[in-house]
């Protein structure tokens, strides 16, 4: 392991409402991660929800009051990152809280500050905190899942990768197409269901013709979409988050 | 052409129900787009700062766009020097109106065409039939859609969505041919039957890719020899341009053959740019006596107003997007109910079909952005996306239970403790909804995916016993 | 007075700017230029343009010979010339160089040879069209050649009609090595000659014989341009063969 820091970095965990309620171990792998590598991790138990679901639906104003709620928690509160087990979420804020929301003035402000504290969880541990090895082993056939907002609007492709590299017993192999989405797109996996599980049935058949026994990536949201068929199918390949494999140590 | 069928969510739905079992026609669209990707990856690796040209793409359009009455009148200017006659059409009947005007005065037993979105948009061959002016599709994949009596399913390759077996039963029944599936078969009968057509027409009637205003030319690609012959050899040739359509000089015009040709089929160049400046010149032996041009608006100028719309004015309709869209390889050109179809079609119907009409379009997208990523032009599809949902939304497009549910989760979110409350609740409901699958059954996830059982704990409740712990 | 014109016009001066700022264009063309020749890796002339416009236009179906002086065409293309019934010449400096109206008509009846300054072939003659149509080959002279594409350039004017390089189902092409530019936004120069300084009514690009993938994705050749594209490079430096310049 390689710091690039002498003191010890502050985080203010970002756990996204599908972590929180759906998801929760993930957010503590995350958790344990970030503590095996030296920050200091707080948690603001205000937190709910940072508004993304209503503004790809379309309802900014629903979706900024949550912003603002997310603002007023966040700003100022005196860790040096947010990190969040999520690309998408942290699209929302760094991306999106911008003038696509149409922030009252002070409120632009705070978003200002906000954003530029912001990372999805792998970027943190490459870009920022130079670490590439934390320590993990985990004995199995992995492939990832690039999510869309991730590696599109946040340039994530190879730090997942980076990361898995360091893991001990971890064998890495690239499924085909693994830009390609696997469907969810939020109320898009709702809202258009069909769609959503033909292009989800694409993405399943690349997991197999993979041969990997894991699929992992940075978002839940996706992850809990791929899951949702393998489970149904009764396929031998399981998801999990990037955060969980991290946090496996050798027994 | 009749006015379509309003895309509002009940007729998409069934658009989409009618395609997505269709194994088949899956099966076609995503050959067909794969082959596309797989040419355009080939020859965009001529060069090693495609991303550079991309930029530039942009920056003209943006500077053509922004600028576009000084372009316009300097085109003007130019091709009427050239000797063509210019002529402005504020929507469609009335670009339809100028077109049924020139050709019923020019005669002729036949009018030959090429390839034309901007036709499509308008209903121009319909309405040429409507008035009994046989019409005939001279690009072999619209030749084949128009034989079908279907619009066609993709900017660049009409007929995309059929398979070879499709297509030769389609000429058995309507040709009186003996059936065959063999493309090279099929394509010579075709271009025995039209050579009739393009040697007998007075009017051959074009698009245009590019309008130069430097020097007021047309430039049409293609890759048949339809265009050359459409455009070549009746008396009169009219063209249909969007006014967007400008670009200012020939550098440029190098700069976006290039970005056209990789992005659309995977090749350097289309077989054939014709540049067209004006009828026959007094000493040219051939060519029409008569070149007119036909500039239209129906919406465009409206584009202009929106600060997010005009980006959608600098597209170049090299159809790259749909190749990549996953949402049409599942649903194909068909799918959308509307002439301009895929992520592109999805933000532009909006404004020749008016909101109201489009509601579905928008929402039909995960937003993954693989069609910003690839547009030649740097067009942010996906965020435009968002855009038309916001606005529709915003003027009250919205199912009355989705706003309900919106403004509960707002109502919860907003207060922590409510939020705790509201997933402990959730979660007392979990043992009875239990599927085989290690999930629970939720109706609106549908039959084909288990949805995850939420687990006994929240993250806030274990971060508690965390926080305790150290 | 309110016609369409003026309203389209009037719409859109409220959203967009009146004048070009001639630094804004002139810095997209050096950004342009600057990309182009980076993008062709510096080569502009030689062996290697041509040797890449080969290829190229290999690639996307072309034959490509070479001769070396406008007088070894005949001998090079004796199997098409062999081969054809009618033949209809362009009047162009190059193939009136190559000699190939006196080869043909030298071989007597074999052949019908025609050129497109014949009377049957003008456009106030009955039938011209058909008889265009029912031509096995049509010889042309290109203006120039775009190497990162394999694309020849040819116009119109009062020596080239646009038919003889459409109709008849094989189209041969003469081309001097040195027309030969390195990517298309290098041929604007040559382009804005042949079209605002000589007037001509139709440039245009060919590379490769025609063809379409509408079926299937299957590249099928010959729909309804020529279904044999033939070029014929002659590397014999000239000192006219400089661009917007050279004798059509």
């Amino acid at each position: 392991m390689s710091h690039t820091f002498v003191r010890i970095v502050h985080v203010s965990l970002f756990i996204p409402c599908l972590t929180d309620q759906l998801f929760p171990e993930t957010g503590m792998n995350m958790v344990r991660v970030l503590e095996r590598v030296g920050v200091r991790v707080t948690y603001d138990r205000r937190q709910t929800c940072c508004g993304q679901p209503a503004f790809n639906t379309g309802y900014h104003d629903e979706s900024r009051r949550l912003a603002m709620h997310f603002l007023d928690i966040f700003d100022g509160d005196g860790a040096e990152y947010i990190v969040a087990p999520s690309g998408s979420c942290a699209t929302m804020v760094t991306v999106f809280y911008g003038d696509l929301l149409s922030l009252p003035p002070e409120y632009r402000e705070k978003a200002g500050r906000v954003r530029e504290r912001v990372r999805e969880f792998t970027s943190f541990l490459v870009d920022i905190m130079h670490v590439e090895d934390v320590g993990a082993a985990f004995s199995s056939r992995v492939t990832v899942h690039d999510s869309c907002h991730a590696l599109r609007e946040l340039h994530i492709k190879q730090q997942p990768r980076t990361l898995l590299r360091a893991v001990r017993g971890l064998q890495l192999v690239e499924m085909d197409e693994a830009e390609r989405c696997c469907g969810f797109g939020g109320t898009f996996s709702v809202k258009h269901a069909d769609i959503s599980t033909a292009m989800l049935e694409e993405k399943v058949a690349s997991i197999e013709r993979s041969g990997a026994a894991v699929v992992t990536g940075v978002d839940s949201s996706c992850l809990m979409q791929i899951d949702g068929m393998l489970r149904r199918r009764g396929l031998p390949v399981r998801t999990m988050h990037i955060a969980d494999i991290l946090a496996s140590e050798a027994a | 052409m009749s006015t379509p069928t309003p895309i509002v969510p009940e007729h998409f739905k069934q658009l989409v129900g009618e395609r997505i079992h269709d194994d088949a026609l899956r099966g076609n669209i995503r050959r067909a787009t794969r082959t596309s990707l797989e040419k355009r990856l080939a020859v965009i690796s001529d060069y090693d700062d495609w991303e550079e040209l991309r930029s530039l793409g942009y920056d003209i359009k943006r500077h053509v766009i922004d600028h576009l009455p000084y372009y316009l009148k300097k085109f003007e200017h130019a091709a009427a020097a050239a000797g063509a006659v210019v002529h402005f059409a504020t929507d469609a009947a009335e670009a339809r109106e100028i077109v049924h005007g020139l050709a019923v005065q020019r005669g002729g037993p036949v009018i030959v065409k090429s390839k034309s979105m901007t036709t499509e948009e308008i209903g121009l061959t319909h309405a040429l039939e409507d008035a009994g002016i046989r019409t005939v599709e001279t690009d072999l994949g619209e030749y084949i859609v128009q034989l079908a009596k279907e619009p066609p399913s993709h900017i660049t390759a009409p007929a995309l969505h059929k398979s070879r077996a499709e297509i030769g039963r389609l000429f058995a029944d309507m040709l009186g041919i003996a059936y065959t599936d063999d493309p090279e078969e099929l394509t010579a009968i075709a271009r025995r039957l039209l050579r009739e057509d393009f040697l007998a027409a007075d009017v051959g009637i074009s698009g245009v890719n590019f309008a130069i205003a430097e020097s007021g030319t047309l430039c049409i690609v293609e890759n048949e020899g339809n265009v050359r012959l459409s455009t070549g050899l009746p008396k009169t040739h009219i063209a249909v341009m969007g006014m967007e359509k400008l670009l200012p000089d020939m550098e440029s015009l190098g700069l976006f053959l290039n970005l056209l040709g990789r992005s659309a089929t995977g090749q350097r160049l289309t077989c054939y740019t014709s540049l067209i400046t004006g009828p026959r010149r007094p000493n040219e032996r051939d060519g029409p006596d008569e070149v007119h041009i036909v500039i239209l608006d129906n919406g465009r100028s409206r584009m202009m107003r929106d600060p997010h719309l005009r980006e959608a004015l600098f597209c170049i309709r090299c159809g790259a997007c749909m190749n990549v869209c996953p949402v049409y390889q599942s649903i194909g050109g068909h799918g959308y109910g509307s002439v301009y179809s895929g992520p592109i079609g999805s933000i532009i119907t909006p404004v020749f079909y008016g909101e109201k009409r489009s509601r579905a379009l928008p929402f039909a997208s995960s937003l993954c952005g693989a069609c910003a990523e690839i547009c030649p032009v740097k067009i942010d599809i996906h965020h435009h996306l968002l855009w038309w949902r916001k606005s529709m939304v915003g003027s009250g497009d919205a199912p009355r239970s989705e706003r309900l549910m919106m403004r509960i989760f707002l109502a919860i979110s907003r207060r922590p403790a409510l939020f705790d409350l509201a997933g402990r609740i959730a979660r007392l409901f979990t043992p009875l909804l239990r599927d085989g699958d290690g999930g629970i059954s939720v109706p609106v996830w549908r039959g084909s995916r288990s949805f995850p059982a939420p687990p006994k704990k929240s993250f806030k409740q274990l971060w508690r016993h965390h926080e305790q712990r150290s | 007075m309110n016609s369409a014109r003026e309203r389209i016009i009037a719409a859109l001066e409220q959203q967009a700017k009146s004048e070009v700022v001639a630094a804004e264009v002139q810095q997209l063309r050096n950004r342009l230029q600057r990309a182009d020749a980076h993008a062709q890796g510096g080569s502009s002339a030689g062996e290697e343009i041509v040797a890449r416009f080969r290829a190229r236009a290999q690639t996307a179906g072309a034959v490509v010979m070479q001769a070396h002086t406008p007088a070894d065409v005949p001998g090079l293309l004796d199997e098409y010339l062999r081969a054809a019934t009618s033949v209809i010449l362009g009047e162009d400096a190059l193939v009136r160089a190559s000699g190939l109206g006196e080869t043909l008509r030298g071989r007597g009846d074999a052949c019908q040879v025609r050129s497109v300054t014949d009377a049957d072939l003008q456009r106030e003659t009955d039938d011209w069209k058909h008889r265009y149509a029912s031509a096995d080959l049509g010889i042309t002279g290109a203006v120039g050649g775009i190497a990162e594409s394999g694309a020849v350039v040819i116009t119109s004017s009062e020596y080239e009609s646009r038919s003889v390089s459409l109709l008849p189902h094989t189209h041969v092409v003469l081309l001097r090595a040195s027309d030969i530019v390195p990517s298309l936004p290098a041929a604007a120069t040559l382009l804005r000659s042949l079209i605002m300084e000589r007037g001509a009514s139709a440039v245009t690009l060919i590379d490769g014989p025609s063809k379409t993938a509408d079926i299937e994705k299957v590249l099928v050749t010959g729909v309804h341009g020529p279904r044999t594209f033939v070029i014929v490079l002659i590397t014999d430096a000239r000192d006219d063969a400089s661009t917007g310049t050279r004798p059509l």
